[in-house]
């Protein structure tokens, strides 16, 4: 987590708290918001420290989009409540909270220059012109814009239109910085590199960014902590890692990339090594997994592509037929019928020995310490 | 040569069948003919006549002043109006469309008589405030479809945007919604102000002894079309052309459809 803030604006120090270790950036206590009979977001209970970089994932429709109104003050919750630095804003209107959002389309003023859309926030708040123009200045080079603050919104690429939303936000320093899948509007090179950007951006003003994306490698690739949403409800909160290598469900482990999931039955043990009973050939092994889960009760084993090795040797050996071999670039992806398993993704990036042709038979085998145990 | 086309042909007679009457009438301003049977030479003796008239320079005078605030009070409901609409409901936002389209199709005769008789049974004094309310029934009506046409192309994340960055609901008003809807709160006031400085109907109805230039002008007219009715009307023909040419250049506007939409060409790309 980033904790220094060496450009952070002395000036609003004193008033704000959120980078104080212990009161949150954001606090969401039990929020729900209801459109009619559906709920877009159930009872949702989320904490952001200050300087944090958070993500929220998940697919369209779950509700990531409303939590962030939410904080914004654009949508008003049915139930809970917000806190931002400390301080309850619930029912709070949005020009009067303490955040600040970079928008799906960016919503720029068309008819204000570039220099304008990013002081505009400032002009509201009053700031003396002198002042005015020196922050607005240092915010253009923040975001690599210095030369084209008399440009018009029109006359910029996409990704410049982007770095002025993520201006006009920023300067006004705010408690946490609202993303709205910033960079789903651009190519994917451009992707990248405006990834790279946000990240440098983050860590060097040390504000906390809520960063809502459907991507789940964009949110691995910047976030200190990603939450994964699936209907209305937090399925997961954690590190990227933690996330991607124990899911705390089947969905999380399916929306966080490719994996393979064998079933089995639990006979006992605990978190740190489950005794389970493959279901294929009803051989027994060991793997770690989810916490409190029932000894007797059907379970997934979840197996990531890249964590099968060809060949068989140690570990625990999988015999099938090759269907498909898709060669990606940094890695080929070949996919492995084997009986009673379904088809299995796996993920090789450079082959060693001899690969099978499609058709053939393959051995492949996982370590078990490279499995995860979720519930059925 | 080149033939022109049946097309270009066709063209060219519409538009001399809709101009011919006001190249006639601009022609017969300056005809030194009293009669105005011939073309007897040049003169611009009924533009003075006309203008130095206490009765022309006073109807003009009330005009003016009936379209101004015909117009303003239109763009003040139209707005207002306009962005209500859009947070509407779906049935409140069909009950302002019924009474917007309502206010357009109805016959004004029926408008004016109307409110004729309701003046004189509340005994209001008719002038120039019955006038304009007259006016103000119509006017407002294409002013609310013009700018409605421009609301519905913007987005409202603009306005989110703006009360995210700090800005008040007026203050989001007054430095996004506004800007945005300027050129076509400019093409409503012009329209407007040109459908209540040449109204007669309504005017006639509701004007009791105050005269309107355009009252004047059908008065005028009932007995015979005299050269200075010719000079009148050629003058605020010149004053009207103006007026639009200016605001065009201004707007940048170039098309018709940039008229009717409110938008600058260049914006409609982006």
């Amino acid at each position: 987590m980033i904790g220094t803030t060496p450009n952070r604006d002395t000036r609003d120090a004193g008033t704000r708290d959120a980078g104080h270790p212990s009161t949150p950036a954001v606090s969401l206590q039990g929020i729900s918001c209801a459109f009619g009979a559906t709920r877009a977001v159930d009872n949702l209970d989320l904490e952001l420290s200050g300087g944090e970089f958070f993500s929220l994932i998940g697919a369209s429709g779950c509700g990531k989009s409303t939590t962030l109104r939410m904080i914004a003050g654009l949508q008003q919750p049915t139930e809970g409540r917000i806190m931002i630095a400390g301080r309850d804003v619930t029912d709070l209107s949005p020009e009067k909270r303490e955040v600040n959002t970079v928008f799906q389309h960016y919503a720029l003023f068309p008819h204000l220059d570039v220099f304008e859309n990013v002081a505009f926030g400032l002009r509201e708040r009053r700031v003396a012109k002198t002042e005015l123009s020196r922050r607005v200045g240092e915010m253009l080079d923040l975001v690599g814009l210095a030369d084209r603050g008399r440009s018009k919104i029109r006359e910029l690429s996409g990704g410049q239109q982007q770095r002025v939303a993520l201006g006009r936000s920023l300067i006004l320093e705010p408690a946490v910085l609202l993303l709205d899948e910033p960079l789903g509007a651009l190519d994917l090179k451009l992707r990248r590199q405006m990834q790279l950007v946000l990240k440098q951006v983050q860590s060097r003003v040390g504000i906390t960014f809520l960063y809502v994306t459907h991507d789940q490698e964009e949110a691995f690739a910047m976030s200190d902590r990603v939450g994964v949403m699936d209907k209305g409800v937090l399925a997961q909160v954690g590190t990227p890692q933690d996330i991607y290598r124990r899911p705390a469900s089947p969905f999380v482990a399916d929306f966080v990339g490719a994996s393979n999931r064998l079933g089995a039955t639990l006979a006992g043990g605990g978190p740190d090594g489950y005794e389970l009973v493959l279901d294929a050939d009803g051989r027994r092994l060991r793997a770690p997994g989810c916490p409190n889960l029932v000894q007797g009760s059907r379970v997934g084993i979840i197996v990531r592509p890249e964590a099968f090795r060809f060949g068989g040797g140690e570990g625990n050996e999988l015999t099938g037929t090759l269907v498909d071999a898709s060669f990606l670039g940094s890695q080929t992806v070949y996919t492995i019928s084997v009986e009673q398993c379904g088809d299995l993704t796996v993920a090789e990036g450079r082959p060693t020995s001899p690969m099978p042709a499609p058709g053939e038979q393959a051995r492949i085998a996982f370590a078990s310490e490279d499995a995860w145990v979720v519930p059925a | 040569m080149k033939r022109p086309s049946a097309l270009a042909v066709f063209t060219g007679l519409v538009l001399l069948f809709l101009f011919a009457p006001i190249i006639v009438v601009v022609l017969n301003a300056f005809n030194s003919n009293h009669t105005l049977d011939s073309w007897d030479g040049f003169t611009g003796r009924w533009f003075s006549q006309a203008f130095s008239d206490s009765a022309v320079r006073s109807a003009l005078w009330v005009s003016v002043r009936v379209a101004l605030v015909s117009t303003a009070l239109s763009l003040i409901i139209a707005i207002p109006a306009s962005l209500w609409a859009r947070r509407a409901s779906r049935r409140a936002r069909a009950l302002l469309d019924g009474t917007t389209y309502m206010r357009i199709v109805l016959p004004e005769i029926v408008a004016a008589a109307g409110l004729f008789l309701l003046f004189r049974r509340i005994n209001f004094g008719l002038g120039i405030a019955t006038i304009i309310a007259g006016h103000v029934v119509f006017t407002s009506a294409y002013a609310t479809i013009i700018i409605q046409a421009r609301v519905a192309t913007l987005s409202i994340s603009l306005e989110e945007a703006a009360a995210d960055l700090g800005a008040v609901p007026w203050r989001a008003f007054r430095r996004v919604t506004l800007p945005m809807l300027r050129p076509a709160v400019i093409v409503a006031g012009l329209l407007v102000f040109t459908f209540s400085m040449d109204d007669v109907v309504s005017s006639a109805f509701l004007s009791g002894n105050t005269v309107t230039l355009p009252v004047l002008i059908f008065g005028l007219m009932r007995f015979h079309v005299t050269p200075e009715v010719n000079a009148i009307a050629a003058g605020v023909t010149v004053l009207t052309l103006v007026t639009f040419s200016l605001s065009a250049a201004l707007l940048g506007l170039r098309t018709g459809a940039s008229i009717v939409v409110g938008a600058r060409p260049e914006e409609a790309s982006s």
